[in-house]
């Protein structure tokens, strides 16, 4: 069954070419079939996702590999939600990219399915790791609006076009709800460490980082509220904080051990 | 707001450099791991930065930051939620309508279940006034949870405990934690450390019986008890065939159990079995003895925790080695955790009205329309595409 893993990178990544091609040569078609290749890719990783999840009996989602496969098929339903509201052709390409990159470093993890430790095996751990999937999701989907905006705006779009207005007013939205499900991961995993830990708090640096995430986001709230920086700075911002939960996601766990490095 | 992002940058910048080097360790650890840095990590307490007077400090003036916030936070949602309406209604207008747009509009407002108010000559179109209430709730939730988390994270005794199944244990308080039974793995054979504890309170009148196992600790009175880790101690119990006295016996090292001296069972050390066929699986532990009999050596065995060995008047039962590591934790009172959570689910419930149920205010006339309120971003551009595509259709 990985043969499905490999063949929905296959596709995402057939996807992004078209997409690509599509841009360049101004063909509908071409982005059409992308996004039909697109579905395609997302059917196997469901398909995957799905399978594994039987064999394993619980959610997919404890080691680096699972969790970045989960986070990479939160991707596309992030984009099927939106297209089903608003024309997406000006985001699929980035969309894509986003979820071939993802997928593509879940291919180079132990794939192994292993059962989970007691202190993993928890009614919190499906909601606190499921939230942490999407919302990491949710903020590269909002990097990806961000960096249309910092496109357009280079293409010389004004800012108070209305166009304009409702990418940066999509980009905010999204890191809003990205925003809220961090803050669940970070309550979820308070009230679980202290039902496995003993402690709510034990500055594990995975919880250092997921705090530190949080807080570069709440710097955007606020500075989006007293409305003094363009819709310019504000997705500039958006795609520069990337980084930090990129580092939260993948980086604490391959450069700092901690209470969460299991797997 | 421009000292809390400040603030915040701080706290996010000091998180940050504090993953450079392990926290929290003893100090020779990082003389020994930085020898060229100790000192600077010793001085600037870098080795615990988040109990050190910068941090603290920090943490201080952000929560002061943020009460005196929430407090005109408090005042304008007041204000707002009493009055925004009628402020609403004495705006300019900001954009213009054609005619025949304000029907459009009414439409729209209906659309989204939006009040509709005359005051004057103006129509208010509202919805959402609990919204006002959505960042005084988000920023004093935040408040209450550093408040409610330093005492849940500071008040609490917490003590590591051993206790073998069967004996039990006296807390300073006078509440004694028995443990009945401890066992590794579940029915399906899977690792599983479970312990089945008995907690009796200090009055000696209320008492609890509860399987405790790793995320699942048992809470009675201000007491909470969790499956921590286990240990390893060999026992027998011996029992006489004749009148049935026992006696039990800790086996830390080699013995020679034996009524006369003569007969009985060499114990010679406790071991591990790997399974063949899937070396990854814990191992098995079994007691190695050798059966003497009137001092000649009859034959050496293997033996697994809760079988017996039967010689001549003597039955030797070998007990099960693993006892549990229990932590307990002694809250300051019964509940103490409930007032954390509790401020964790109205943190989460501020953010909701922030960003979900945001007020919607918007005054209009026959000649033009302005939207009102907190945040109107989202309404604003609903109404330009709204009206726009309407001119464009014309
Ligand atoms: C860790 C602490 C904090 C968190 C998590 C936090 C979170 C937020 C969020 C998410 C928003 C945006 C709400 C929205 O867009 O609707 C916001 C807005 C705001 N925050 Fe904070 N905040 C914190 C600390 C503070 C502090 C200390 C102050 C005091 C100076 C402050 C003052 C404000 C103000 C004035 C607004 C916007 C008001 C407006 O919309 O006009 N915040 N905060």
């Amino acid at each position: 069954m990985k043969i499905l893993f490999f063949i929905s990178l296959g596709l995402y990544g057939a996807a992004l070419l078209l997409q690509l091609a599509g841009a360049l040569l101004k063909g509908e078609s071409l982005k059409k079939a992308a996004w039909v290749l697109y579905l395609l890719g997302f059917g196997a990783h469901l398909a995957y996702f799905v399978w594994r999840g039987v064999v394993a009996q619980r959610l997919p989602l404890s080691s680096q590999f699972e969790f970045a496969c989960g986070f990479a098929l939160c991707i596309p339903v992030v984009l099927v939600l939106l297209r089903n509201r608003m024309d997406l052709s000006w985001i699929a390409a980035a969309g894509m990219g986003a979820t071939v990159l993802v997928q593509g470093y879940a291919a180079f993890q132990p794939m192994e399915i292993n059962a989970l430790m007691p202190a993993l095996r928890s009614f919190w751990f499906n909601f606190h790791i499921g939230a942490a999937a999407l919302s990491y999701s949710t903020f590269l989907v909002a990097a990806c609006v961000a960096g249309r905006y910092v496109y357009q705006h280079r293409k010389g779009e004004p800012g108070d076009s209305l166009k304009m207005l409702q990418l940066e007013e999509l980009s905010f939205r999204l890191t809003a709800l990205g925003y809220l499900l961090l803050t669940v991961v970070i309550v979820i995993g308070a009230v679980w460490a202290e039902a496995a830990w003993s402690a709510y708090w034990t500055w594990d640096p995975k919880e250092v980082w997921a705090l530190i995430t949080w807080i570069i986001y709440t710097v955007y709230f606020h500075v989006r509220a007293r409305k003094q920086k363009s819709g310019y700075w504000l997705c500039w911002y958006v795609i520069l904080a990337v980084p930090a939960f990129l580092f939260t996601f993948a980086g604490v766990n391959k450069l700092i051990p901690g209470l969460h490095s299991y797997g | 707001m421009k000292a809390a992002n400040i603030l915040l940058a701080l706290v996010a910048l000091l998180c940050g450099l504090s993953s450079l080097i392990p926290q929290g360790r003893e100090l020779p650890f990082y003389a020994e791991n930085y020898p060229g840095a100790y000192t600077l990590i010793y001085r600037t307490h870098f080795y615990d930065v988040f109990s050190s007077w910068y941090f603290v400090l920090l943490m201080g003036l952000l929560c002061l930051s943020l009460l005196v916030c929430a407090a005109r936070m408090f005042r304008r949602a007041l204000r707002s939620s009493r009055e925004a309406v009628k402020q609403a209604a004495a705006l300019p207008n900001a954009e213009q309508l054609e005619s025949g747009q304000l029907e459009q509009l009414r439409r729209w407002a209906a659309a989204r279940r939006c009040k509709e108010e005359q005051i004057g000559e103006s129509f208010v179109f509202h919805k959402n006034r609990i919204g006002y209430w959505g960042l005084f709730l988000l920023h004093v939730s935040v408040l209450l949870v550093v408040f409610f988390g330093v005492f849940a994270l500071a008040l609490p005794k917490v003590t590591d405990l051993d206790c073998r199944p069967g004996e039990s244990v006296s807390l300073e308080d006078g509440t004694q934690i028995a443990v009945e039974s401890f066992s590794m793995k579940n029915e399906s054979g899977q690792m599983d450390y479970a312990s089945r504890i008995h907690i009796t309170l200090p009055d000696g009148q209320r008492s609890a019986t509860q399987e405790i196992k790793v995320n699942y600790p048992m809470t009675f009175g201000r007491v909470k008890v969790f499956q921590w880790t286990y240990g390893v101690s060999p026992a027998v119990i011996t029992r006489s065939k004749l009148d049935g006295t026992e006696d039990r016996f800790e086996l830390n090292r080699p013995a020679f159990l034996s009524a006369d001296g003569l007969s009985g069972v060499q114990y010679l050390g406790t071991f591990e079995a790997e399974d063949q066929d899937d070396p990854e699986a814990e191992k098995t532990v079994f007691y190695q003895v050798r059966l003497v009999s009137n001092g000649v050596a009859m034959s050496d065995m293997a033996v697994l925790p809760g079988e017996s060995v039967s010689l001549g008047d003597w039955e030797f039962l070998f007990q099960d080695p693993y006892y549990p590591g229990l932590r307990v934790k002694e809250m300051p009172f019964p509940y103490a955790n409930t007032l954390l959570e509790a401020a964790m689910v109205l943190l989460l419930l501020g953010m909701f009205l922030c960003f979900y149920l945001r007020p919607v205010l918007v005054r209009a006339d026959e000649n033009g329309y302005t939207v009102a309120g907190p945040r109107p971003d989202k309404t604003r551009l609903e109404l330009r595409k709204l009206l726009q595509k309407e001119e464009e259709a014309k």
